[in-house]
């Protein structure tokens, strides 16, 4: 079997599965912000979709491109899986590229900040609602 | 190996993995394997069945009805399968079981 064929497989067998993965991360989680947007959701879903069966098309029929095609579907594959991998960490409930605020201290200040916040007198705690 | 003979037809079997892919529900990514087998049931589905969709309709002299009936099988999923089957294979239980209460 040629070398350029074994290669364009698993090209499109990494795109298949990053892409599938992808798909099941964000149109499988009713708490995603893309459903919020039907458009968008169906948009994505039908491109989503195109390309996970143009790879596996490409897989079963054991397709043998010229070696730039090879090469551009490798791109892709590590483009493909670098983002499905970033979802997957980005998603994370205490990775830093969650983008979630930081936890603070008993304090009532952040960890990482040099500042103190002084605490306010007891008489001028008012519980919320109150008139006094 | 030809996979013609092998009784894949890829073209049906990719219309059923489209309409699969579009069905995908919202608590898809809740139970992964449940749903990637719910993908490739649909897929499956739509590579055995549809022939025989066509058969009883009688639209097997024309392959212009495959591909869009195979989509429509991978889009409706498994439960196209069941509804065929409570269609077509109708048979007389062979004993009534009583219901408790």
């Amino acid at each position: 079997m040629n070398p350029l064929t074994i290669v364009n497989a698993a090209a499109n067998l990494i795109v298949a599965g990053a892409v599938l993965d992808m798909a099941f991360r964000v149109f499988g989680r009713p708490e995603h912000p893309i459903h919020k947007n039907p458009w968008m959701l169906g948009a994505r879903k039908l491109v989503s979709s195109v390309v996970i069966c143009g790879a596996v098309m490409n897989i079963v029929t054991l397709s043998t491109p010229s070696w730039t095609e090879v090469l551009l579907n490798i791109g892709f594959s590590l483009n493909y899986l670098w983002s499905s991998y970033y979802d997957r960490v980005a998603h994370t409930k205490h990775s830093p590229a969650s983008g979630s605020l930081p936890r603070k201290h008993a304090t009532g200040r952040a960890p990482d900040s040099g500042k103190t916040e002084p605490c306010p007198p007891a008489s001028s705690r008012r519980r919320p609602g109150s008139t006094k | 190996m030809n996979l013609q003979e092998e009784g894949i037809n890829i073209g049906l079997a990719i219309a059923g993995l489209f309409g699969a892919l579009l069905m995908m529900s919202k608590t898809a990514g809740l139970n992964v394997g449940r749903s990637l087998l719910a993908t490739v049931g649909g897929a499956a589905s739509a590579n055995y069945v549809t022939p025989l969709i066509l058969k009883i309709t009688k639209l097997d002299n024309d392959p212009t009805y495959s591909y869009a009936i195979a989509f429509l099988l991978g889009f409706a999923g498994l439960r196209a399968i069941e509804l065929i089957t409570s269609k077509v294979l109708v048979d007389e239980p062979a004993h009534h079981s009583k219901r408790r209460r």
